[in-house]
C-alpha cells in the first residue's frame, strides 16, 4: 500500500512540470485519516500535547497519571525525607523532565548570551589516540555538559549561544532571515576544554506519540532504506543501528536527534541519567566524569536512585500521550498543501502513512495507522546543519526525520516555536530553508513555488 | 443512547428556562445555575477566611514558641499547623481554572509546593551547615523570601551555592520541616527539638535565632497570601476576582470551572499525584505531609473540599450546588458522587496506620483501603465529566494541566 502510494508520488514529482499528472495526483491526494490513529485527542489548546490517549484500562490510566506526576515532580538532593524522588545530579541540566519538554512540547534555547542554557544541551566529544582519532567522551567532562549541579559540587561548565543573522532571498525576490548560531562555552571547571572539542546542540523535543513510533515494526522502517541511493532520487535514508543496553543486542534507533535511541525505555533512562543525574536499572553509573571528585563523593540517593517502577510509569506515560487531531482537515488550502507538500518531495523522508504493529506497551497503541511524518531514518541534510559529532552510525551532516505532528500546535501549546535540533529555525519556513544535503531538492524546489502556493504549504503544516 | 438524548433535551430547556411546562414552573423552586455560582463564591471565601483565622493563629504560635522555645510551645506550634492545613486542604477545589490561587501570580507554589529540598532551607542528616538558614550572609526578610522560594533571586542561588531554581523556600512543607525536622524514622513523624529553636548553650544546631526567624517569616508569608486570597473573593470589592471575573463571566463558564476544578483535583492531583504514585513507588515518605505524617489528613480536605463545593457546604455553611443540578438531570449520577466522595473521606480517617505505613506496608489493609480510593477518585472524575456534559457545559478535562 505504501509503496504503491510511494510510486505514485514519485512518478508525480518526475512529473512535477505536467500539468495532467499534477492533476491525477490531486485525485490521489485523499485527506489524512486521525493522524495518531486510536490515540489521536480532539484537543487544539495550550494542553493539547498533555492528553491521555483514549481507550486506556483503569489500570493504564492509573500508570499514565503516575507517570505524569513522576514527569513533573522535581528530583531533589540527596537525602532527603522523600528518598523516592532524590538523588538528584550532583551534575545536572535539569531537576524533571517537564522543565525541558515544556507541556510536553520542546524546548527553547536561549535568546540571548546572557542567559543560561536551559532546555538545550551540548553532548561534546573530541578525537582520542587511543580511538585512533575517532572521537569520544572527553576526558573529565564525559559526552554532555551539565551545566548546573548541587551544593559542593561545581557545575560543569557553563554554555551560551549567540546568533548571526544570515539573510537569504527567495527567486521571486522576496527576502528572509535565517539565525546561525554560535556556542561559546565559559567557565569550565574541571580543565580546559580540548581546542578540537565537538559540541553537538540538542533541543527537548516534544513527548507526545512516542508509543506510535516505537510500534512501527522494523522491517517497515528497514524497506524506507536505501543507503546507497539505488533508485537515484538523491536522497538515501539509512538506520541508525544502536545497542540495547538492557541485552547488548543491536536494534534500530529511533529515538533523539540522531536515533541514537532503540526504545523509550532506554531513551528515558537515558535522560534520567544525563539530564537529571538519576541512576537508574539500565544505566547504574552515577554520571560523574573521571577527574570530578567532588562529583564523585556527593552522596547518592539509592542504588540506584530511579525505582523500576518510576521508571515504567514515566515510560508508559510517553508511550501513551495522545497526538492532537489535525484541524482543517478538509479545508481547501490545506488539501492543496498537502499535494504541495508531496510535490515538492517533503514526503520522502516526512513519510505521511505509517502503520503499527504488535505493541509490548499497550493494546491502543497496536495496529493504527498513523500520519507522524517521518520514516525515522538518518538523512544528511548538509553542511550547515552539521554538528561534525559522530553519533553511533550517524555522521555530523546526519540527522533522524523528526516527526511533524502537532507542529502547528508549538505557538499554542509552548508559546514559541523553534524547530529543527538546535531550536535555531523560529519558524516552519525558517526550518524548510535550512534544509539541505537530501533535503536540498525539496527545498529550492519549495523556493521556487509562488509565494501564495508556499503559503498554503505552510498552511498545511499548520494543520498537523 | 435513548436515554441520554432524553436528558439532553432537557437540559436543553432547563439551562435555557424555555420550553418548560407550567406544572413543573409550579413544583417549586428549581435551583437555578446562577445562584450555584453565587452561593459557589460565598463558599470560597468563607473557606479561605477560615484558613486565613487558621493561619493567623499558628503564626501566633511560631511567635511563642520562638520567644518562649520548650517541649510545650513547640508542640502547640505544631498543633495549629495541623488545625490550619485543614481549611487549606478543602481549599485546593478553587484550583486548576486560572482563578486567584493558581493562575498567573497566584501563591498556590509559594503556599503548598513540595516535594522539599530539605538541605536548601536547613541542616540535614550528614550535612550540618546546609540551608539557607545556616547561611549567615543571607539577610532574612519577608519582602525577599518569595523570591528564595523557587529561586528567583541570584543572590541567594550563589550564597549556597545551590541552583534554587525549582527549590522549595516557603509555605505550609518549610514549616513542618522547621517544627517537625526531616523523618527519619521508620515509625513515627520527624523528630526535631525544641533545643533547635535555642539561642544558648543548651541549643541542639547552630543558628536557633536565624531558624525561628524564618519559621516566623514562613508563617507570616503564608498569612500574607491568604489575605490576598481572601481579598479576591470578598463581595464588596467590585473590582475584584470574584465580581469582575467569576460572577462576570458566564455562567456556563464558571459552571465548567467549579467541574473542571473537582475532576482535576479528584483525578490528577488527589489521586494520582498524592496517594497512587505512593502506592506505586511504596516509599514511607513518597507522601505529602512527610515531615509530619499528616498524609491522611491531607487526603481527607481535599476529598472533603470536593465534596464541599459538590454539594454547597462548608461546615455550617449550606446553599444551592452542583449537586442539585446534576441530581435534576440524573439522581442516581448525583448519588453515586456523593457516595464516592463520602466513602474516600470516611477511608482517608479510618486508615489503620500513618500513610507512610500504609505505603510500606503493601499486604497491609490500608494499602488496598488506599487503592480503593483511587479508583473511587478517578470514577469521580469520570463522574463529573459526565455531569458537566450532561449539564451543557461541553468536555472538562479531568487530567493536571502543564
Amino acid at each position: 500500500m505504501r509503496i504503491f502510494l510511494y510510486y505514485i508520488v514519485g512518478l508525480g514529482l518526475a512529473n512535477a512540470s505536467c500539468q495532467e499528472s499534477d492533476h491525477h495526483l490531486e485525485q490521489r491526494v485523499s485527506p489524512l485519516g486521525p493522524l495518531g490513529g486510536q490515540l489521536t485527542v480532539s484537543d487544539s489548546s495550550r494542553h493539547a500535547f498533555s492528553l491521555e490517549a483514549p481507550g486506556l484500562s483503569i489500570d493504564e490510566i492509573r500508570s499514565f497519571g503516575r507517570g505524569k506526576a513522576f514527569f513533573r515532580d522535581n528530583w531533589v538532593i540527596a537525602p532527603a525525607s522523600a528518598a523516592s524522588r532524590d538523588g538528584l545530579g550532583p551534575v545536572f541540566n535539569a531537576r524533571n523532565c517537564h522543565a525541558c519538554h515544556v507541556h510536553d512540547g520542546r524546548g527553547k534555547p536561549p535568546d540571548s548570551p546572557d542567559d543560561k542554557l536551559t532546555s538545550l544541551l551540548l553532548r561534546i566529544s573530541s578525537p582520542l589516540p587511543a580511538l585512533k582519532g575517532e572521537a569520544g567522551p572527553v576526558a573529565q567532562y564525559g559526552d554532555q555538559i551539565q551545566n548546573f549541579a548541587i551544593p559542593g559540587v561545581p557545575p560543569e561548565a557553563d554554555p551560551r549561544v549567540d546568533y548571526e543573522e544570515i539573510p537569504g532571498q527567495y527567486p521571486d525576490g522576496r527576502a528572509y532571515s535565517l539565525r546561525k548560531p554560535h556556542y561559546t562555552i565559559k567557565g569550565a571547571q574541571y580543565g580546559a576544554l580540548p581546542s578540537d572539542l565537538q559540541i553537538s546542540p540538542r533541543l527537548a523535543p516534544a513527548v507526545f506519540g512516542l508509543g506510535l513510533l516505537e510500534a512501527i515494526p522494523v522491517e517497515d522502517l528497514l524497506a524506507l532504506e536505501d543507503p546507497e541511493d539505488a533508485d537515484g532520487d538523491g536522497i538515501s535514508g539509512r538506520a541508525n543501528w544502536v545497542e540495547d543496553v538492557e541485552t547488548g543486542e543491536k536494534l534500530v534507533g529511533r529515538f533523539g536527534w540522531k536515533a541514537n535511541q532503540p526504545r523509550l525505555i532506554q531513551q528515558n533512562a537515558g535522560a534520567f541519567l544525563g539530564d537529571i543525574g538519576i541512576t537508574s536499572r539500565l544505566f547504574p553509573k552515577e554520571n560523574c566524569a573521571s577527574g570530578q571528585k567532588d562529583c564523585q563523593l556527593a552522596l547518592n540517593g539509592g542504588e540506584p536512585e530511579l525505582l523500576d517502577v518510576i521508571l515504567d510509569d514515566v515510560t508508559f506515560y510517553t508511550q501513551t500521550l495522545g497526538v492532537p487531531a489535525q484541524r482543517d482537515r478538509d479545508s481547501r488550502v490545506v488539501k492543496e498543501g498537502f499535494r504541495l507538500f508531496q510535490s515538492v518531495g517533503c514526503d520522502r523522508c516526512h513519510t505521511p502513512t505509517q502503520q503499527t504493529g504488535a505493541s509490548e506497551a499497550s493494546s491502543v497503541l497496536a495496529n493504527q495507522t498513523i500520519h507522524p511524518f517521518t520514516d525515522l531514518l538518518l538523512h544528511d541534510m548538509g553542511e550547515e546543519l552539521s554538528d561534525g559529532r559522530k553519533d553511533h552510525l550517524a555522521t555530523g551532516k546526519e540527522w533522524r526525520t523528526p516527526p511533524l505532528w502537532g507542529l502547528g500546535l508549538y505557538e499554542t501549546v509552548n508559546g514559541y516555536v523553534r524547530l529543527l535540533h538546535d531550536g535555531r529555525a523560529r519558524s516552519i519556513e525558517e526550518a524548510i530553508l535550512w534544509h539541505g544535503g537530501e533535503g536540498e531538492q525539496a527545498r529550492e524546489a519549495f523556493k521556487n513555488l509562488s509565494q501564495p502556493d508556499r503559503n498554503q504549504l505552510i498552511r498545511f503544516l499548520e494543520s498537523l | 443512547m435513548h436515554r441520554t438524548s432524553w436528558r439532553l433535551t432537557l437540559i436543553a430547556s432547563f439551562t435555557l428556562g424555555i420550553g418548560c411546562h407550567k406544572d413543573k414552573d409550579d413544583k417549586g423552586p428549581t435551583t437555578s445555575q446562577q445562584s450555584v455560582v453565587d452561593h459557589y463564591a460565598h463558599l470560597v471565601h468563607t473557606n479561605y477566611v477560615d484558613a486565613l483565622n487558621q493561619a493567623q493563629t499558628f503564626k501566633e504560635s511560631t511567635d511563642e514558641l520562638v520567644s518562649s522555645p520548650s517541649e510545650a510551645t513547640l508542640s502547640a506550634a505544631k498543633d495549629t499547623w495541623l488545625a490550619a492545613r485543614l481549611p487549606y486542604g478543602q481549599s485546593e477545589a478553587f484550583r486548576f481554572y486560572d482563578g486567584p490561587i493558581d493562575g498567573e501570580g497566584g501563591p498556590e507554589g509559594q503556599l503548598n509546593a513540595w516535594p522539599m529540598e530539605e538541605a536548601f532551607l536547613d541542616y540535614v542528616e550528614g550535612n550540618a551547615e546546609a540551608g539557607i538558614i545556616n547561611k549567615k550572609d543571607i539577610a532574612l526578610e519577608l519582602a525577599k523570601l518569595p523570591a528564595f522560594n523557587e529561586g528567583q533571586d541570584e543572590a541567594v542561588a550563589s550564597l549556597v551555592d545551590f541552583d534554587v531554581e525549582k527549590a522549595v523556600a516557603t509555605g505550609y512543607h518549610a514549616a513542618e520541616f522547621l517544627l517537625w525536622g526531616q523523618d527519619l524514622s521508620l515509625t513515627g513523624p520527624g523528630n526535631r527539638s525544641y533545643k533547635d529553636f535555642l539561642t544558648d548553650t543548651k541549643a541542639s544546631a547552630p543558628n536557633g535565632a536565624r531558624r525561628g526567624e524564618y519559621l516566623q517569616l514562613v508563617s507570616e508569608l503564608i498569612v500574607q497570601d491568604l489575605t490576598g486570597l481572601v481579598a479576591e473573593w470578598a463581595p464588596e470589592d467590585p473590582n475584584n476576582y470574584r465580581n469582575r471575573v467569576f460572577l462576570g463571566q458566564e455562567t456556563g463558564q464558571s459552571l465548567k470551572a467549579m467541574f473542571q476544578s473537582l475532576a482535576i483535583l479528584a483525578k490528577g492531583e488527589l489521586a494520582t499525584e498524592r496517594i497512587d504514585a505512593g502506592l506505586q513507588t511504596r516509599e514511607q515518605e513518597d507522601e505529602h505531609s512527610c515531615f509530619s505524617d499528616n498524609t491522611h489528613q491531607d487526603i481527607w480536605a481535599n476529598a472533603q473540599g470536593i465534596l464541599n463545593v459538590y454539594t454547597g457546604t462548608y461546615q455550617d455553611l449550606k446553599g444551592p450546588s452542583l449537586s442539585d443540578l446534576v441530581r435534576a438531570v440524573d439522581a442516581t449520577l448525583d448519588q453515586q458522587i456523593k457516595d464516592r466522595l463520602k466513602s474516600v473521606t470516611t477511608t482517608a480517617l479510618s486508615l489503620p496506620t500513618s500513610f507512610d505505613q500504609v505505603l510500606a506496608n503493601p499486604e497491609g489493609e490500608g494499602y488496598q483501603m488506599a487503592d480503593q480510593m483511587v479508583k473511587d477518585l478517578i470514577q469521580v472524575a469520570n463522574d463529573l465529566t459526565e455531569a458537566a456534559a450532561l449539564l451543557g457545559l461541553g468536555a472538562i478535562s479531568s487530567e493536571l494541566p502543564e
